[in-house]
């Protein structure tokens, strides 16, 4: 582990920590969104040391993240979106999706292209990880007195 | 026990604004379309059809054989987010579904459950964290992350005062992401040593619609593909508007 990693896992969970002020959660739900941070982009991290590919890595911290915050929503009894989106923060591919919009402005369509995918890459695995958890956890604990669904 | 339609229509004009409450604090399209389904089934409905999309709601809830109540929503502002105001939105709705109350009772709760939630001081400061944090992540120095710190709590005054009063989204990106690139443009001007890009990219992730970007592939890829869609487009053009609302500042101060 570098120190760039280091620095980058602590500043990731510290944007959580942000993140999860701006979206109100409750005082005692923060370190667990912050911890949750964390989580994220050590799993990222760890799974680029084994694929090397954006997308694999994304996919598999996604996949950490959606368990960990089902877990502790469960726990909590608080929904799992809470927990969630401040977790994965992290992945977010913020600075693609901007090097992308702003290759496009300056008519640099290349750039833009090769960003335009980064950003997907980033966006697909992380709601792959999630969709994918949340249809095994719906399998494995199919709720009572659920409406059914014909 | 059978409703009355009387009874229906109250009820569903309550369960359409907790729909929307819900939509406005940012929680997941299926997560309402569940929620009004499961507390119509509660209320004694014998069957429920929601359809939710980003700017709509659609229910019909059937009470016995051919006796049915539909009202419809129409959903503007998409609203921010607020997970306090959903998990307690939440609660009134699990406490429903447990053991329904009367509708004046589920009426006060609900009203409860949408008071305002935290102090402002708690959203600048967190704007500011999460602003200073994502530009040393994504390879500043402190000098960066401070003055990125700086400009997220400007950042978080515009979302507090100028979106409100924005005709729509994309003005209000073009409009907060020039103010902030043309401030963020001179102080890099002024002291050298700063990295114009990564300042502007820990302030951005307080702009960027990746979050809704994400939800809605998301949203996609669990079936609920006209809200995906419609969240994904959305989300690029924002984007877009960022973008150009950054690259004028840009060109103006360079």
């Amino acid at each position: 582990m570098t120190v760039e990693m280091i620095i980058q896992i602590l500043t990731g969970a510290l944007g959580s920590l942000g993140f999860a002020l701006l979206y109100r959660l409750r005082p005692e739900h923060l370190p667990l969104a912050t911890l949750g941070g964390a989580l994220a982009w050590g799993a990222y991290l760890l799974g680029m040391q084994f694929s090397d590919n954006i997308f694999v890595a994304c996919l598999f911290a996604s996949v950490i993240c959606t368990l960990y915050s089902e877990i502790l929503a469960r726990i909590n009894k608080i929904p799992v979106t809470v927990l969630l989106i401040p977790s994965v923060i992290p992945l977010i591919p913020g600075s693609s999706l901007y090097y992308a919009m702003s290759s496009l402005v300056q008519r640099d369509l290349e750039d833009g292209w090769f960003y335009g995918k980064l950003t997907f890459q980033y966006a697909l695995g992380i709601a792959l990880g999630i969709s994918l958890v949340w249809t095994f956890w719906a399998v494995l604990f199919q709720r009572k007195n659920q409406p059914r669904d014909n | 026990m059978e409703r009355s339609r009387a009874d229906a229509y109250e009820f569903l004009t309550i369960a359409l604004e907790m729909g929307e409450a819900l939509m406005g604090c940012g929680a997941e399209v299926n997560r309402i379309e569940d929620t009004i389904s499961r507390m119509g089934m509660a209320y004694g409905a014998i069957e429920m059809n929601v359809f939710v999309i980003t700017t709509s709601i659609v229910v019909t809830m059937e009470l016995s054989e051919g006796n049915s109540v539909t009202l419809t929503r129409r959903i503007s502002s998409p609203g921010g987010t607020d997970f306090r105001k959903l998990s307690r939105i939440n609660d009134v709705s699990r406490a429903f579904c447990n053991e329904v109350m009367p509708l004046d009772v589920l009426k006060a709760e609900f009203v409860k459950a949408t008071r305002p939630t935290t102090k402002p001081i708690r959203l600048y400061i967190g704007s500011a964290v999460a602003a200073g944090a994502f530009a040393v992540f994504f390879g500043g120095t402190v000098w960066d992350g401070l003055i990125a710190a700086l400009f997220g709590i400007l950042i978080c005054l515009f979302q507090r005062k100028l979106q409100p009063v924005s005709p729509n989204t994309i003005v209000y990106n073009i409009v907060s992401s020039f103010v902030v690139g043309l401030g963020v443009c001179l102080f890099a001007k002024l002291i050298p040593i700063l990295n114009i890009d990564k300042i502007m990219i820990g302030d951005i992730m307080l702009l960027i619609p990746g979050v809704a970007m994400t939800n809605a592939i998301r949203d996609i890829l669990i079936g609920d593909t006209m809200s995906g869609t419609m969240r994904l487009i959305e989300s690029v053009m924002w984007a877009g508007a960022l973008a150009a609302g950054f690259i004028m500042a840009f060109w103006i101060v360079w």
